[in-house]
């Protein structure tokens, strides 16, 4: 599995060349609204993989007024989906709506965890004194 | 001979054995005795005086050494770890100590990872939240159970009340924000605020790395209204089984008034019951007395602890020891001065980076006896209240 590190820097680089940001921005408009999510008045970033240290590490940090927002959205969607409905179209995510809040949280735990990792398993040379 | 060999000595001792000299801004004092190991410590005026809200210091104190742009905290420990040196943070009323402890070739690292900590900690939400609040948290609820600590804390509110009289650590149900400690460090850590002291260094090499590493830092510096003193009471009910009582003299740091400590209590040797004038009412009630002199920039507060686990005990020991001291407000032995004299000499010339101290003498320290144990000391009173005494029972 890729790392939000990883994805960040593929976006970016998408982002960077014309050509390509002219083939996936379009493309990702059409599965946005294929996938629907903004329908249940969902963001992208709700729909991340929560069962990992990382994700979870990310919440934890997450201000408390964008968690409690985070829940609520959860909590809509799920009544929507019980319901067999979507949303009012007033009441669907925008496309400016749906912000990366949670993406800083998640690159700040990864690179975390990646140092540790990479101090854990450091090859130490002797100096020369 | 003897006489002879004395006063070479105390000749070698008027030389100047460390060297200052000035570099960003920041004034250095060094030292090179040629060890193996190097100490250098960056001294901060930011302690609890200087801080609005009480805690902040101690927040920001826990602060150091964390995340830095430049390098993470779990990096700077790794790092210190693989290099062999140590950092630690110590915490005054008026100065914060950053140290750090290393083999001598390693300086360049961390007067580098000094100078991070002052100008680029990067304060972060999680790290306050996760790491900094439970420790500081931590620190103050193991204080609360010290009663010696706690009274030294409630004599200084008692004497000082604002600026000196600060808390020095977090106090429950006082909320500091991570905006106020923020503030507070870009206050603290500024060109006017800063002094490095180093030990076991080469003052040359020092100079240009704090040169180098120090340049850009913030100009300004704290300030705090002049310290007025009182002569309040303080009585805070403990379940902690000791029981103390604190007096705080409060004065002009002067020489003569660091000598009334060894006045009041004196013991050079382990296991005897001192020469000081509260030494045998302390062996005399089966309680313990502790006379310290704490000084500041512009005040100094000499603390009488008695404590002892009996508060009858504590009670008639304090009794006594305001007796005691209060009739060395009209006269002081000849013998006793020239003893707090010769121990305060000591003491002044066994510190390492004291400067020169002015001399001291009997008649010196007579008049500073008078004119202090003869004004009312703030009072501290911890343990079981109703049973220890009140200030007005006692001066």
């Amino acid at each position: 599995m890729s790392t939000y590190t990883q994805l960040e820097a593929i976006s970016k680089f998408i982002l960077s060349k014309p050509m390509l940001k002219s083939v996936f921005v379009p493309a990702s408009r059409v599965f946005v609204n294929l996938g629907g999510y903004r329908k249940m008045g969902l963001k992208t970033q709700d729909l991340f993989w929560e069962e990992n240290e990382v994700m979870q590490t990310a919440l934890r940090r997450l201000p408390a007024e964008d968690s409690y927002k985070r829940v609520y959205r959860i909590a809509t969607a799920f009544q929507a989906s019980l319901t067999q409905q979507l949303l009012p179209k007033d009441q669907w995510i925008k496309p400016e709506e749906d912000t990366d809040y949670l993406i800083p949280y998640l690159l700040e735990a990864e690179a975390q965890i990646k140092e540790r990792e990479e101090l854990d398993n450091i090859v130490v040379k002797p100096r020369s004194l | 001979m003897l006489r002879k060999s004395v006063g070479q000595l105390s000749k070698a001792a008027g030389r100047r054995a460390f060297s200052s000299t000035e570099a960003s801004g920041l004034k250095i004092t060094s030292l090179d005795d040629g060890r193996a190991v190097s100490e250098v410590s960056l001294i901060v005026k930011g302690g609890s005086r200087y801080s609005q809200v009480p805690g902040t210091a101690h927040l920001l104190e826990k602060f150091a050494f964390r995340d830095t742009a430049p390098r993470s905290a779990l990096r700077l420990t790794r790092e210190s770890e693989l290099l062999g040196g140590q950092f630690g943070t110590q915490l005054g009323r008026e100065k914060l100590v950053l140290t750090t402890k290393f083999l001598r070739e390693d300086l360049p690292y961390f007067v580098e990872a000094l100078s991070n900590v002052a100008k680029h900690t990067q304060y972060k939400a999680y790290e306050f939240a996760e790491e900094i609040l439970p420790l500081a948290q931590a620190e103050a609820k193991k204080a609360a159970g010290n009663s010696q600590a706690v009274a030294i804390d409630a004599v200084h509110g008692a004497a000082f009340r604002n600026g000196l009289g600060t808390p020095l650590l977090v106090t429950p149900g006082v909320n500091v924000s991570l905006a106020e400690v923020k503030a507070f460090g870009e206050q603290v850590y500024s060109e006017g605020n800063l002094e490095i002291v180093a030990r076991g260094v080469i003052e040359g090499d020092l100079k240009s790395l704090v040169a180098d590493n120090f340049a850009g830092l913030r100009a300004g510096s704290v300030q705090s209204a002049a310290t007025k003193t009182y002569a309040g009471e303080s009585r805070i009910a403990s379940a902690s089984p000791e029981q103390v009582v604190t007096f705080g003299f409060a004065a002009q740091p002067t020489p003569a008034f660091a000598a009334l400590a060894h006045l009041l209590s004196s013991r050079s040797v382990k296991w005897s019951p001192g020469a000081g004038a509260l030494d045998a009412v302390a062996s005399k009630h089966g309680v313990s007395v502790i006379v310290a002199n704490h000084a500041y920039s512009d005040a100094s507060l000499l603390t009488v602890s008695i404590s002892g686990p009996s508060a009858a005990a504590v009670k008639s020991a304090s009794v006594e020891a305001a007796a005691v001291i209060k009739a060395l407000g009209s006269s002081v032995e000849p013998d006793a001065a020239k003893r707090a004299v010769a121990k305060a000499k000591f003491s002044a010339a066994e510190a390492l980076f004291a400067p020169a101290a002015a001399a001291v003498d009997e008649s010196a320290v007579t008049a500073a006896a008078k004119k202090v144990f003869s004004s009312k000391p703030a009072v501290a009173v911890v343990g079981q209240t109703f049973a220890l005494p009140y200030a007005d029972e006692l001066f």
